[in-house]
């Protein structure tokens, strides 16, 4: 978190205090209260719930299948004195759909009704990621965001500028190996982004079911501009300096229930906690792997 | 031959002093000194009832050259990283359960040293212990070295 640009991160869950008392079974309350408006009911939870995860205690599956089912957040970002200055936002989904595109992630211009600014939908059958901005539309490369993953999105969205994003994901075959997906950038309008919306936002369709967690923002707050989100490590599961053994108990400890807020089981990030996770890590201090 | 045995007199001093004891939870790090470049360095854990996970990373001060990382446990990761001077160790995963409160050995490396021409074990590595339970997260232990002369 940053004091000087708002850095907003609603992990799905309302979990006070649950850092702080890391290593203590989670008693998680997982809500949507923090979200400006929910709408088709989508499910807030943990694994136990059968809710995926990617990081702490809570993540979000929309309902698939009927209608739209998403969580949204008014931000305001012109109100806050951000206007036309870089929005910066990462969030994860789950790529669990197929037979129908989801799109997972909405941006609008205006805190109730405006325009579409940025819409993101995922494409099972070319396995990759379509951005649509301004009226143009861009994908990452085939295969580049694969089906059973959860899929990392950070975009930049500069008003009268330029829109740029970035994916990546596991890949399916060798879990060492990241895959990166990127798009050039798209001209965008005056628009700035004031709403956003995250779930299976269009209504659905296909079988399966798509998850959202650990959506960050970070905008220009008075004439503070918005910073750049630290890169998440994967591997470092409890979060602390690096890679090594306290990572797979954290990964044990998940086994067993406890999910503290900063921690992220999901090694292989199938949407699974399970021993998979503890023999990823285990791969990772077997290459020397380092957080960068 | 001359290798062979004392990589074998390593191992039987490290049996014979440890073998069926219980002691505090930490890393024996032992060395011999062969010839004038050499170095072989067997790693050992012990458990202390509690935790489930224990790595140890040596790092090589100076240049060097990693001749064999051999591991002495099934399971073990016993892996050198030249670009972080670097040898590891990790036992494999407790999964939970309490790692062995026995001494055993994990690893066997042997480097050539490179960075300098006289120099002892002690001044070539230094230990970085990690050690951690599944219920208490990271936990300190301790790693101290002791040369075969």
């Amino acid at each position: 978190m940053v004091s000087t640009s708002r850095v907003i991160n609603i992990g799905l869950a309302s979990l006070a205090g649950l850092a702080a008392i890391a290593w203590q079974p989670a008693q998680a309350q997982c809500n949507t209260t923090a979200w400006t408006t929910v709408t088709g009911a989508p499910v807030s939870g943990g694994p136990a719930q059968g809710v995926r995860i990617y990081q702490g205690a809570c993540g979000l599956n929309p309902v698939n299948g009927a209608g739209a089912s998403l969580v949204e957040e008014a931000t305001r970002h012109s109100a806050e004195g951000g206007g036309g200055a870089p929005f910066i936002a990462r969030f994860f989904f789950y790529a669990g759909i197929t037979g129908a595109n989801p799109v997972v992630f909405r941006a609008f211009s205006a805190d109730v009704a405006g325009t579409q600014v940025i819409q993101v939908t995922h494409n099972p059958n070319t396995q990759n990621v379509s951005f649509l901005v301004n009226g143009t539309t861009q994908s990452t490369a085939a295969n580049s965001a694969t089906n059973g993953k959860w899929i990392e999105v950070t975009f930049t969205y500069n008003a009268s500028g330029t829109f740029t994003a970035n994916t990546r994901s596991v890949s399916p075959t060798a879990v060492l190996t990241d895959i990166a997906g990127s798009i050039t950038a798209i001209n965008t309008s005056a628009l700035t982004v004031e709403r956003v919306q995250l779930g299976n936002v269009a209504g659905g369709g296909g079988t399966g079911s798509t998850s959202i967690d650990e959506y960050e923002a970070s905008r220009q707050v008075g004439g503070t501009p918005a910073t750049a989100l630290t890169p998440m490590c994967r591997g470092n599961v409890n979060n602390d300096i690096g890679i090594n053994v306290g990572d797979r108990a954290a990964v044990t400890a998940a086994l067993n229930g406890n999910f503290p807020a900063a921690n992220r089981p999901d090694c292989n990030e199938d949407g699974g906690i399970n021993t998979g996770d503890r023999a990823c890590v285990t791969a990772m201090l077997n290459a020397g792997r380092v957080c960068s | 031959m001359r290798n062979i045995f004392v990589k074998a007199a390593i191992s039987a001093v490290l049996f014979g002093a440890f073998a069926g004891q219980a002691s505090a939870a930490g890393w024996e790090i032992w060395t011999e000194k062969q010839g004038s470049d050499q170095l072989v360095i067997v790693t050992s854990f012990s458990g202390d009832g509690e935790l489930d996970e224990a790595q140890v990373d040596l790092s090589v001060m100076g240049g060097f050259e990693i001749l064999e990382a051999k591991s002495l446990m099934k399971g073990a990761i016993c892996a050198g990283f030249k670009d972080q001077s670097m040898l590891r160790s990790v036992p494999p995963s407790g999964a939970g359960s309490a790692l062995k409160s026995q001494s055993t050995d994990a690893c066997m490396f042997t480097i050539r040293v490179t960075g300098a021409k006289v120099w002892t074990p002690s001044e070539v590595l230094k230990a970085n212990p990690i050690c951690a339970s599944s219920t208490k997260g990271m936990v300190s232990c301790d790693a101290s070295m002791r040369s075969v002369k």
